[in-house]
This record gives structure tokens, sequence and C-alpha cells, in this order.
């Protein structure tokens, strides 16, 4: 007996060690804000970030996803031709914007072929977007390789949130046509996302650049226990385009695409405190513009014998593309994430990546190219004081290309306020040449072998470009009224960039030189730029950014120059434009929504196929109509503008203008 | 250690088979023989103790009652939503201590039964009011005023007590019904834009694993604070529970068992909240930009 009341006094001891709950019926939830979604305060962000919502998306009118980057504080975007889009941050760009980072869900859309991003094939709908977080400045050791002047994270609705069918038609001038039909389904813990889609449109005026294309994408999700998700995601896109004919030469060319990718991505949540998560993927692409030119006895309008004297071979046509490939991505990545109760998080990882490219038109004779890199990457945020944190960060990457490379990056973020903060970063970044940078050989060749024209070449020292970026932010939101702003002012130095230079020590038939990429430019940028908005609503607010920004940028021109091996310089300052802004305003009355844009950009010169490009302001409006109908269905009628009444307006060649363009779009939802 | 622990208590001095000779006989029926409803046994024995009250109860698992010979007066304490349903499928009219249940289900069970019935129900549930004072402490700007509340359609009986809340001192409260086939996490979306807290409130319907996921990933997305009613809420990614804990209605529960054996009835009828506990995520505070310091002040006013 006396054992017993031992025991009931050990068992109450037990009971009472700690303050327990009574939850004998309450399951487990999973854990929703994992380690790694806790990143996101913007208050001890060691970058500065724009955050663009699906409400904002659909404020703006815009149908095509790389649009919605005018948004972004120091950002422009053009459409280089009807199927070309390209966004570049600070300037130096050009039709192919190869110094960001494109990241869907997760997985890099990076073309290792192009060293860009192909924003027409990226295998999902600007509908399909949740929000866009797009990071200004370095920021590899958070989004990997590539996030070199900046990183541009879609995520796309959750599967379980969307709706259950989705169907939407578009009619607008320039012969744009899309229609889409998505269908989400959930099975007890399972559930996907299926979107099919066809779109149309003539492209520019008088221009070769009318296309179609048809996507397919598959998304899934299974939360197969309380702390494991895994995603599957496939998405698939195939079409024909026309393409610009090559020095007026090569003419009815056509691009064929086709694009997959496959994505898998498993989390584990360890605690509420770990997370651990596996991402792969691989991106399969393949183009082909291969177009033949005409004899070229035609061509010289010289007699086929002449040809046949000069050549050793017979007349005969050329063959020329400039976007025939077949690449291949495959990436792993391992990446563990802990939170700790004062407030320090880190995360840290590993991956593998494998490349390959092979193409008729950049690099004929070399066959496919490849190339292994490995990675290892991580990022700590320490709490210094109760208002004083610190984010430090890398990413140490290994390839056969190059060689290693580490890219830093350190900040300090003071919370003076309960809602206001100062940060100061400093961040250095690496971009690795893509397989296309690093063996890029193109020339023109006759069947006997005769290189008629040599146009591109890389030069054996070709390394990676080099980025050193200062900034100082602040970051806030008012108590009173609903306004938040960001600001930075920023220096930014690019150094080693790769351009092409005029070569005249290599022997070319047509020229005289061959254009040679080196790492021979360098740009310096500085500025301040924000952003503010004012937003009682979800879907009536006002917001404004702008960049105002001042720079040099040169690059070497010519290389040996006879007699002495002399070389050139030459500045190209206005492919810095000055200053940018835009507006974007929305008001929902009842059913009923109104909106409008306004978004500038100063002179500049846009560098590859652009030309020097005078300023612009360009007006968007839109109108939308929701029409609820009976049970959980809803249509919707949108009427939209861009570009009102400005047919003189271009933003990237002077013979593209971009003339205004209307459209009708009619979308039927049942929840 | 569970059996070891239904062993101890089965077999500990104020544990008897001969409960028939007395005139005052307490029986402790535990829904199962799971550690839950043991600790929660335990504790109910220790506050009894701590009050200076030595009396003897009979504990058993609800399964095994019908070997049990229950008088008209003996006081039944019910330890969990189970053993409560099941006594009460017995019919008897002992004077009863609803310990560990939810409020709903107490209020079911004795919807018919005769009004001189005695029971009272010490609750798990915290009562709503002290989850929206805890609320409308978040609210600290003009805008960010609103505190939501999602209900099943059918949930009459927690609208009609949210509505007879008193007044908020501050910010508004927007109380969203969601019919029977929708998911709650796809309406409420515009609702979360600028609010100042969601608080979870008992309702299988909208609280279930599946819909609490998405409502939970919704309010993160929307940086919405989550007030919850259960710990297990926090590791999940609310920001705040207001729970019951096990001692707390334990507590509650020997003081009625004192009150009883000292004057043969139940000093309070009814349902019987215990003193909330308050806990607070710091990774989700520091996430949503909420000063730790601000909500280490928060107090629970009634």
């Amino acid at each position: 007996m006396k054992k017993s009341v031992l025991f009931l006094y050990y068992f109450l001891a037990i009971a009472s060690a700690q303050a327990t709950e009574f939850n004998d019926n309450f399951p487990d939830l999973p854990i929703i804000t994992s380690a790694s979604r806790l990143t996101e305060s913007v208050l001890t962000s060691p970058s500065a970030v724009t955050v663009i919502d699906k409400a904002m998306i659909e404020a703006t009118g815009f149908i095509e996803i790389a649009d919605i980057l005018r948004l972004v504080p120091g950002f422009y975007v053009v459409h280089a031709d009807g199927q070309t889009l390209s966004a570049v941050s600070h300037g130096a760009g050009w039709e192919y914007s190869n110094r960001m980072q494109l990241l869907i869900d997760g997985r890099s859309t990076y073309l290792s072929a192009l060293s860009a991003i192909d924003w027409k094939t990226l295998g999902i709908h600007i509908e399909d977007i949740e929000r866009i977080e797009v990071v200004r400045g370095p920021s590899a050791s958070a989004y990997g390789s590539n996030s070199f002047a900046g990183a541009i994270n879609i995520i796309t609705r959750e599967i379980e949130l969307d709706d259950t069918f989705y169907a939407h038609t578009r009619v607008g001038n320039n012969g744009d046509k899309e229609l889409l039909l998505r269908h989400s389904a959930s099975y007890d813990n399972s559930h996907y996302r299926v979107t099919a889609s066809r779109r149309e449109n003539d492209g520019f005026d008088d221009f070769q650049d009318q296309a179609s294309l048809n996507s397919f994408s598959f998304f899934g999700l299974v939360d197969y226990a309380t702390h494991d998700s895994l995603n599957a995601n496939f998405t698939f896109t195939n079409g024909i385009s026309g393409s610009e004919p090559i020095d007026d030469i090569f003419y009815d060319r056509d691009r064929k695409t086709k694009t997959w990718s496959s994505h898998l991505k498993w989390s584990h949540s360890l605690s509420e405190k770990e997370e651990l998560k596996v991402n792969f993927y691989h991106n399969y692409s393949d183009e082909n513009d291969m177009t033949e030119s005409h004899l070229l006895s035609e061509i010289l309008e010289v007699d086929p014998a002449i040809i046949t004297a000069l050549t050793g071979g017979p007349d005969q046509r050329v063959s020329a593309g400039e976007r025939t490939l077949h690449s291949h991505r495959t990436d792993i990545e391992f990446q563990y994430s802990k939170l700790n109760d004062n407030g320090m998080q880190y995360v840290i990882g590993a991956g593998g990546r494998y490349d390959s490219l092979a193409s008729d038109s950049f690099f004929p004779q070399l066959g496919t190219a490849s190339d292994k890199s490995f990675r290892l990457f991580g990022n700590l945020q320490l709490p210094l004081q109760a208002n004083l944190t610190t984010n430090f960060g890398g990413l140490y990457e290994v390839n056969s290309i190059d060689e290693a490379h580490f890219s830093p990056r350190i900040s300090l973020n003071w919370r003076f306020s309960e809602q206001q903060s100062i940060r100061s970063t400093i961040s250095r970044a690496y971009r690795i040449p893509s397989l296309l940078e690093k063996n890029i050989d193109t020339n023109l060749t006759l069947s006997n072998g005769l290189v008629l024209d040599r146009l591109l070449i890389t030069d054996d020292s070709v390394g990676a470009e080099k980025i050193t970026s200062y900034e100082l932010g602040y970051v806030g939101q008012a108590s009173m009224v609903p306004i938040s702003w960001e600001f930075k002012a920023f220096k930014e130095q690019y150094d080693d960039m790769l351009v092409f230079v005029e070569d005249y020590a290599t022997a070319d038939l047509i020229n005289g030189y061959v254009r040679r990429l080196l790492n021979d430019g360098a740009m310096k940028v500085y500025g301040f730029e924000g952003e503010v908005t004012y937003r009682p609503e979800q879907n009536s607010f006002v917001r404004f950014h702008f960049n105002l920004q001042h720079g040099s940028a040169g690059q070497t021109d010519q290389i040996h120059l006879s007699p002495d091996d002399a070389k050139t310089y030459e500045s190209y300052n206005d492919v810095i434009p000055n200053n940018s802004y835009g507006f974007l305003a929305t008001k929902e009355f009842g059913n009923w929504q109104f909106n409008v844009g306004v978004y500038h950009v100063a002179a500049m010169k846009w560098i590859g196929r652009g030309d020097d490009v005078d300023s612009y302001t360009r007006v968007d409006a839109s109108l939308i109509k929701h029409i609820p109908l009976s049970g959980n269905k809803a249509l919707t009628i949108k009427v939209g503008a861009q570009n009102i009444g400005n047919s003189d307006y271009t933003e990237f060649r002077d013979d593209l203008a971009f003339e205004p363009r209307y459209y009708l779009s009619l979308s039927f939802t049942e929840f | 250690m569970k059996y070891w622990l239904l062993f101890f208590l089965l077999a500990s001095p104020f544990s008897y088979g001969q409960s028939e000779n007395s005139s005052l006989t307490i029986h402790i029926i535990l829904s199962n023989s799971n550690t839950i409803f043991q600790q929660a046994a335990a504790s109910i024995q220790k506050e009894l103790i701590l009050l200076g009250d030595h009396s003897e109860q009979n504990i058993v698992v609800v399964d095994k009652i019908a070997n049990m010979s229950i008088k008209p007066n003996d006081l039944i304490i019910t330890v969990g939503n189970e053993a409560a349903e099941k006594f009460n499928a017995l019919g008897l009219q002992n004077p009863i201590i609803y310990a560990f249940i939810e409020k709903s289900l107490a209020l079911n069970l004795n919807r018919s039964r005769p009004a001189e019935h005695q029971w009272v129900a010490t609750v798990t549930n915290q009562p709503i009011q002290r989850m929206i004072s805890i609320s409308e402490q978040l609210i600290n700007n003009n805008y960010k005023n609103k505190i939501v509340i999602v209900l099943s359609e059918k949930n009459r009986s927690t609208l009609k007590e949210i509505q007879s809340l008193r007044p908020l001192n501050k910010g508004v409260l927007d109380i969203i019904k969601v019919p029977q086939d929708k998911l709650a996490a796809k309406i409420i979306a515009d609702n979360l834009f600028n609010a100042a807290a969601l608080v979870a409130v008992h309702d299988d319907d909208i609280w279930s694993s599946k819909s609490a996921t998405l409502l939970l990933h919704q309010a993160f997305n929307y940086k919405v604070p989550v007030v919850g009613y259960s710990k297990k809420f926090l590791t999940a990614g609310a920001l705040i529970s207001v729970s019951s804990a096990t001692e707390a209605i334990a507590n509650e529960t020997a003081k009625l068992i004192h009150h009883w054996l000292t004057d043969g009835a139940f000093d309070e009828t009814g349902i019987v909240y215990s003193d909330a506990t308050l806990n607070i995520n710091k990774n989700i505070a520091r996430a949503l930009q909420l000063p730790i310091s601000r909500l280490n002040s928060l107090r629970i006013e009634e």
C-alpha cells in the first residue's frame, strides 16, 4: 500500500510537471508556415523585394507575364518582336535578358541554351499566378545561380484553392486570340490542376513574327502525411512562329518550338521549426528555325560558274538559323531550414545540375556541349539585438565552364519603429557563362567545308561576369492609413561583362572581322528607386513606383586592329535610362472594376537588335465586370486597352511601333 | 507508461471496489484508458488533495460501467466526450459533472434531460469573448481593424453566442457564414485583406484538418494572425492560442466535487469555463512583423 502511495505522488508529479493541454479529439494540423517560408518579413529582408499579387496583375490588364515586371522599380520590359520578350534591371539590356533568374514554384526556367528566359514558353498562364516576388539585386545565395541582377519568383495559385472549372477566351486586334480551359479537383489528400491553352497573334505590323502556341500543364499535390507534401508538375508547350529574315538573305524563316518541363518537390516538416526540401526538375527545349538562302548566284547576281570558280564547289543554297537547338537541364537540390526560438533562422543546402546543348545554328561542328555543376549554399538571419538583425548568405559554385566562385551577401536591418526599418546590404554575385556563351562558333559554311562568313566565336578566356552591389533601403508602412513604401539607394558595379567585340585578327571572307565574345564590358549605376502603395481594399488601390539613376557603361569595341594590335573602347552610357516610373490605380464598385496604368521610361539604347529608342509614356486601361450566375458560377467580362492613342511608341526597335492594342475577354468560373 | 498509470489509478488508495457500502460514492468515468484521460483523472485527484479533500473515488473506463453498481445519489464525473455520451445513454439521473467535454456536446446531452437534473460541465472550450478580447488588442491602427470569424452556416449556436457578446472596444467583427458545400478558405480571401486577426472558434466543419490547413495557409498569405483555441494551432502556424490547460479544468472540476461533498449540491450549474492559458508562437510573430514585447503584454479581459 505504501508503494502505491509513492506511485500516486510520482504520477501526480508527472501530471503537474508542466501545464498540459487536454485534446482528446482535436487532430494534429499540418505545419503551414514552414521555416523556409518565414523569411518573408520585409522588415528583416536582406534585399529590396517587390511583391505583385493576383489583384495587381488583374488590374494591369497585361496579357503577357513579362509585362508584369513593368511594375517593378528599375525594371524595363520590351517586346523585342512579337514573340520575344525581355526584361532587364537598370539597363544594358538586349532581346535576351540573361542576368536574371526566373523561378516558377522553385523551378528555374533560365535556358542554358539561350542564356536567357523565354517568356513565351514558361508553360504557365498569367492567370495561374498567385503572386510574383521580385528580388531587386544580387541574390544568388537565396535563389541560386543566375540570380545575378535580380531574381523573379513566380508562385502559382494553390491547387486546393483554385476554381473547379475555368474557361477563358480573348480576342483582340493584331490577330490576338486565346482559348484556355482549366480544371482543378481534390480527392482526399490529392489535388490536381490541368490547364490547356492555345494562343495566336500576328505580332507587329509588317513584320514576320506571327505565332501560334499550344500549351498544357499538370500541377499535382499530395499531402500524404501530416507533415509531408509532394508536388509533381509537368508543362508542355509547342508551336510555330515567324522569324525575321537574317540579313535579308534567309527568308521564310519559321521557328518551331517544343518545350517541356517536369518538376518534383518534396517537403517534409521535421517540426514546426525545421523543414527538409528536395527539389528536382528537368527542362527540355527543342527549337528549329533553320532555313536556306536563295542560290548564291542569285544573291550575288552572277553566273553559277563564277560561284564554282570562287568557292571550288557548286552553286548552292546556304543554311542558317538563330535558334536551332536541343537543350536539357536536370537539377536536384536538397535544402534544410531551421528556426530558433531566439529568432535566428538559417537555411543550408546543396545541389547539382547537368546541362547539355546541341545546336546546328550556334556551334554545328561541336555536336553536344555539356556542363556539370555543383553548389553549396546557406543563409543565416541572426537577431543581434531586439531591433537589429543581420543576414549573411553565400553560394559556392563549382562547374566545368569556369573556375569556382563564391557569391556572398551580407545585410544589416535596423527596425527603428514597429513598422519601419532601414537596411544596408553589400553583395557580390557571379554569372557563369552558359553553354552557348562558352561554345558559340557560328558561321556560314558551304557544302565543301569552305567557311563563307565567320559570324560569332567565343574566346577561350571567357569567364564569369561579376556584380558588386551596395544598397541602403528604407521599408515601412503607416499605422493610421493603409500606405506602405519601399525605397532604396543603390550602387551597382558590373565587371567582366560578356560582350561581342569585332576581332580583326580572325580571317573572314565577307566582313574582315569576326564578332568575338569576351569579358570586356563594364557598367556602373547609381540610383534611387522605390514604390508607394495606398491600398484600403484588396481591389481598390493606387500604386506608384519610380527609378532615378545615373551611370556609365562601356566595352571594348574592336581588337587586333592593324598595324599594332590596337583596340578601341566605346562608351554606351545611354544603355542606362535616367528615369522611369509607373502608376497603377484600380477601383472596385460592386461588380465593376476600373483600372488605369501609366508607364514611363526615359530614352535608352538597347543592345543586340535594339536601337536608341526615345522616351515613352504608355497608358493602359481596362474595365472588368463580374456577373454572378446561379450556384457557384460566375462570368467575367474584361475590356482592355494597351498604349491608348499612341501609335508612335517604340520600346526596342525603331521599326517596330507598338500600336494601340485592344482586347475583349470572357471568363467563366465555377468555384 | 499508460498501463502503469491505469494500474496505479485503479489500485490507488483512493479507489475501491466496495462503493456499494458508501453513501457518497464518487465515480470517475474515463472515455478510455489513454494516458490523456488518466492524466486528467490524476489531475482532478491532485486538485482535490490540494483542497484538503481525501475522499475516495471509483475510477473506471466507460466500457466497464456495466459491471458497476451506481446508486441514485452517487456523483458521476465523466472525463472526455465519449464517457459523457456513453454514460448519458444509460439514462441515469445521478448528479453529474461532465469534465473535459466540449461545450456543444454538453449542451446537447442535457437538452432532453429533466430540468431538476443536477449537472455541470467543465468544458475544454474557452469563451469566445476571451479570444475576441485578445484579438482586439492586436488592432493597433485605423485600417487593420477587422476581426474575422468563420462559421459554418449551420452553426447557429455559436453565431448566437457571438451576437450576444458585448460590442467591441475597437475594430469591427466580420462574421463569415460558409455554406455547407463551400470550402471556407476559398471564400475568405477578400475578408482577410487588411484584417487584424482571424479567430478560430469551435466548428468542426471549418476547423477540421483539411479546411483548417487551407484557412491557416490563406491567413499566412494575407499576413493575418490566427488566434486559435488549441495549442495545436501554434505548431500549425497560428500566432496565439487561448486554451484550457488540463490542470485548470481539473481545478474547476475538483472545486465542484469538493462543494458537492460539502453541501450535497453544486455551487454552479451549466457550463463552467476554466482559466485561460495564453501561448504565443514567437516565430510567427517575427514573420508577421509583430513585436514580441507587445504580444507578451496581451491580457484576457472578460
